[in-house]
């Protein structure tokens, strides 16, 4: 199917369209072969033409502009709030060649790349695969539709009918068990159907027969009926519950553990997109709320839908002038219902995102704990909470207040036809047409009619309900995930050669935070990476670890690209010791053991040894079994810091990164764990980021990144010769040092 | 026996080490080239004789007779026993019976009633040095379950007891257990 989005795209930029345009509006215009044209976007009207010769520019009828392709250079894409600029270097100064909203971006893009090559000196690789900027996309991932901004669903797909309808098709594996929930509802309906004949039998042919001869085994009988009935009943509803419940539970781990892997292989930007409470909120409340629903809810109100057929269909047969005024008063109550039903959702929509809300907040206080604690802001956070909880409960009362207000005179309407047919039947009765046992049949069938009418009043509010809860774990599982494996992507032994090849890279399109970077790395090989906060270390390394692919390039490891490597045998092969090492909730030894789980003890001990750990883990109250992470013994930075190296040595990984293993360590915590890393490094390829410079020292080779490129590389000694940007580096941090020192004294 | 880093984990084997008794207290005697296991820059240079060591476990929880670390009196690690039955009857008797006074430590063998007051919990059980009182202050982190069956409970002052076996006690004390693990 073809997407609505992308066809206005392809007549946008229809080239032979675009073409007619430009000798419309200037039929002066140099005729020849065009590489890439694209409309100018904000101006509208306008039209942008690059041949090998010249870049053409049709502002508007006849204006038109000719640059001479030989004197651009370096095209560049800026993106503003809300446009988009192809800028380029025309005779050594800036020119902005269009502008455009937003929608315009990827094209821009392309056209820099594509031309980058043809006018500029660099020339770009093809670019492999999918980009990761294709998921800025506004497409429906349900329908194909357009998307609105923020949207991740067509308005169309997000409607609570649709989501619920959506999520019975994840019911694979519980659909008999339904099925069989169905069933029994089905029979407890007729069942149920049996108990007011029993009673006309009861109050006709016993109680009210007027007979002299009654036969007291037949009154008996009929009693012993009532009570089998109602025994069948009761067995029936805790069959039902059982099938019911346990379809539920199995839906809910069934959608929680999706929900979790997805969460889980989502790429960093995209799951730091999701507060880590609202993440919780989705896996766990959302998804409990929606069994709830499901199990509590959904088959009582089909009950109800059953037993109004079944009664509706009993009492036509039975006499439909009866049953004519029975039911005349539902067509009243659903249209009712209807027309409230805007109103009361909207009331639920409300309570609901204001209590996720206060959860949120709560959460989001919590997790910052420490910040609030020593900016001394508890008061203000506390007032932050109070706020949004005393709305909640704001908008608690005001829907308590509203809801039978809207409800109440429902319920009086809905019950009206009770007097309508007390009337009839009193009639009935008088004129002696109609028996006291058929009144009291009737009567019962009428509040089987009228009290789950008043219970459907309900409805909308769990439909809502249901849906926001759908709607928002759906949110999680549309998301798209970026860094899948490629077909065919191989596990591969890796030996730690890296090799960078023209790599860019940017988190959006137009911001490139890594140009043209190419790099080469032996096996074995300490790569220090230097330069100022902000540089691109870190992305760098985030690329190692293809956290991202390179928007264009490619980065090769033995010779494999890495989109081409099993993410996770390619993982499974790096070490990395970060500046701040979560420790799981556990002890030390299963802490250490997380990087390689069949690891034998000795192997443990042998792996704290080396990371200088083991003396301090056997001075902690239960050695490596004392429990630590959250609720445990509190480990000191540097301590935390050395367990995490026993982890990546234990993994015995190909390939090392430490993104500033020591920065927060003071001094001589500092040395006890670079002897640790100087174990950890040996024959290892490994990549180091470090803002004290003296902790690179072991580096074979040093790179200075500057503005997203290499600016320098070469051992401490030859860049200090230099004396270029490290000699700046290294000259600051030691002035900086002695400063400290003639401060001190 | 391979082992990947063993930079300065040194295995005190019954060749190199023999384990005396001197006064009350354990004692070791290490034989051999002890110069060869000087290779750790952090521990203490090694001595041929020491007249009373310590011993900690290095898995007190999981493994009660393997890697038992053996420290001078500056809790500086000489060496670790990998495990104690490698050393004559006589040698690891020593051992176990060191170990067994740091590491004192009650076994229970049934819980007979547990009493919750202001935040505290009192678990009345029975053990194999009698009936004890344990108090406990937060019941959930006082009580820590190792693998599958096996329980440590660390009371208000530090002192541990151990359940081995949960399922082995009776169905009452089980019970009991059940409502705090």
């Amino acid at each position: 199917m073809k997407i609505k989005v992308d066809k206005l795209r392809e007549q946008r930029h229809d080239k032979k369209r675009l073409e007619k345009r430009l000798f419309e509006l200037c039929p002066d215009a140099p005729s020849g072969e065009y590489l890439a044209i694209c409309p100018m976007g904000l101006s509208k009207e306008g039209v942008i033409a690059f041949s090998k010769e010249n870049i053409v520019i049709a502002h508007g009828k006849g204006e038109l502009e000719l640059l001479d392709a030989s004197k651009v250079s370096a095209f560049k894409a800026t993106s503003e709030n809300g446009c988009v600029f192809l800028e380029c270097e025309y005779d050594g100064k800036a020119r902005n060649l269009c502008v455009s909203d937003n929608r315009e971006q990827k094209l821009y893009t392309k056209i820099m790349h594509d031309l980058a090559g043809v006018y500029g000196k660099r020339e770009l690789p093809e670019n492999k695969g999918e980009s990761r900027h294709d998921k800025k996309d506004g497409i429906c991932p349900v329908c194909g539709g357009e998307l609105k901004p923020g949207e991740k669903r067509c308005k169309k797909c997000s409607k609570p009918l649709k989501l619920i309808l959506r999520l019975f098709g994840l019911t694979h594996g519980f659909r008999a068990k339904i099925l069989i929930t169905a069933l029994m509802l089905v029979i407890i309906s007729s069942v149920s159907l049996v108990v007011p004949y029993l009673n006309r039998i009861l109050v006709d042919d016993y109680i009210k027969s007027g007979k002299s001869d009654i036969s007291y085994k037949g009154f008996a009988f009929v009693i012993l009926s009532m009570v089998f009935v109602q025994i069948i009943l009761n067995l029936l509803s805790i069959v039902r519950r059982y099938f019911s419940a346990s379809a539920g539970a199995g839906l809910q781990t069934e959608l929680a553990t999706k929900n979790f892997d997805k969460a889980l292989s989502l790429s960093l930007s995209t799951g730091s997109a999701y507060e880590s409470g609202d993440l919780y909120t989705r896996i766990n409340r959302e998804i409990s709320d929606i069994q709830w629903i499901l199990t509590e809810h959904v088959p009582n109100y089909l009950e109800h839908i059953l037993k109004l057929v079944f009664v509706g269909v009993l009492l036509f047969t039975y006499d439909v002038k009866l049953a004519l005024v029975m039911l005349l008063p539902i067509p009243v109550i659903i249209f009712v219902f209807y027309i409230v039903r805007e109103p009361t959702h909207a009331l639920w929509v409300k309570q609901r995102s204001k209590s996720r809300q206060s959860n949120s907040v709560l959460h989001d206080i919590y997790s910052g704990i420490r910040v609030v604690k020593s900016y001394g802001t508890e008061k203000r956070e506390f007032d932050r909470y109070d706020k949004v909880s005393k709305e909640y409960r704001d908008i608690q009362i005001k829907n308590e207040i509203l809801w039978p207000l809207i409800i109440r005179p429902t319920f009086f309407l809905a019950g009206i036809g009770e007097f309508f047919l007390l009337y009839f039947v009193g009639n009935r009765i008088l004129d002696g047409s109609m028996t006291l046992g058929e009144m009291a049949q009737f009567s019962a069938y009428v509040s089987m009619i009228y009290a789950p009418l008043r219970e459907l009043a309900n409805l909308p509010k769990l439909i809502t309900y249901l849906g926001v809860s759908v709607n928002k774990m759906f949110d999680l599982l549309d998301e798209k995930e970026e860094m899948k494996d490629a077909p065919g992507a191989k596990a591969v032994t890796v030996v730690g050669e890296v090799e960078f090849k023209n790599v860019s890279f940017g988190y959006d399109e137009t911001r490139e935070i890594l140009k043209d970077i190419n790099l080469t790395v032996k096996p074995g090989e300490m790569i220090g990476i230097v330069g100022r906060s902000g540089a691109g270390k870190s992305t760098l390394i985030n690329l190692i670890m293809r956290m991202y692919d390179p928007t264009s390039g490619s980065i090769t490891v033995d010779g494999h690209d890495l989109r081409d490597i099993n993410q996770e045998s390619y993982r499974s092969q790096i070490g990395v010791v970060l500046q701040e090492n979560y420790l799981f909730t556990g002890s030390v030894y299963e802490n250490i053991l997380y990087a390689k789980p069949d690891a034998g003890y000795d192997e443990v001990i042998a792996a704290a040894k080396a990371a200088g750990a083991h003396v301090f883990i056997m001075k902690l109250p239960d050695a490596y079994n004392t429990k630590v992470g959250e609720r445990g013994y509190t480990l000191s930075g540097g301590e935390r810091q050395r367990i995490a190296i026993a982890r990546a040595l234990l993994r015995d990984p190909k390939i090392l990164i430490l993104d500033e293993a020591t920065a927060s360590l003071d001094t001589e915590t500092e040395r006890r764990v670079q002897d640790a890393l100087a174990n950890l490094i040996r024959n290892r390829t490994t990549f180091a980021i470090a803002h004290r410079l003296s902790t690179l020292r072991n580096a074979t080779r040093l790179i200075v990144i500057e503005h997203g490129t290499i600016a320098e590389t070469g051992t401490h000694d030859e860049l200090m010769e230099k004396k270029g940007l490290y000699y700046s580096l290294v000259m600051a941090q030691r002035n900086m040092s002695t400063n400290n020192k003639s401060d001190k004294e | 026996m391979e082992i990947k880093y063993n930079n300065g984990v040194v295995y005190l084997t019954p060749e190199l080490a023999s384990f005396v008794k001197v006064g009350d207290f354990l004692g070791v005697d290490l034989t051999g080239d002890i110069s060869r296991l000087n290779e750790s820059a952090l521990d203490a240079p090694r001595l041929p004789h020491y007249d009373r060591v310590r011993l900690r476990r290095a898995f007190p929880f999981s493994l009660g007779d393997k890697y038992i670390s053996v420290l001078d009196f500056e809790q500086n690690e000489i060496g670790l026993i990998e495990d104690i039955s490698a050393f004559p009857e006589k040698q690891a008797q020593l051992i176990r019976n060191e170990l067994e006074r740091v590491y004192y430590s009650p076994r229970v063998t049934a819980i007979k009633s547990v009493k919750e007051r202001l935040g505290y919990a009192f678990f009345a059980v029975d053990s194999d040095v009698g009936a004890l009182e344990i108090p406990l202050r937060d019941v959930y982190r006082s009580l820590i379950r190792i693998g599958d069956d096996r329980l440590v409970i660390i009371d208000t002052d530090g002192n541990r007891y151990y359940i081995d076996s949960i399922k082995a006690l009776d169905k009452t004390s089980q019970k009991k257990l059940e409502l705090y693990v």
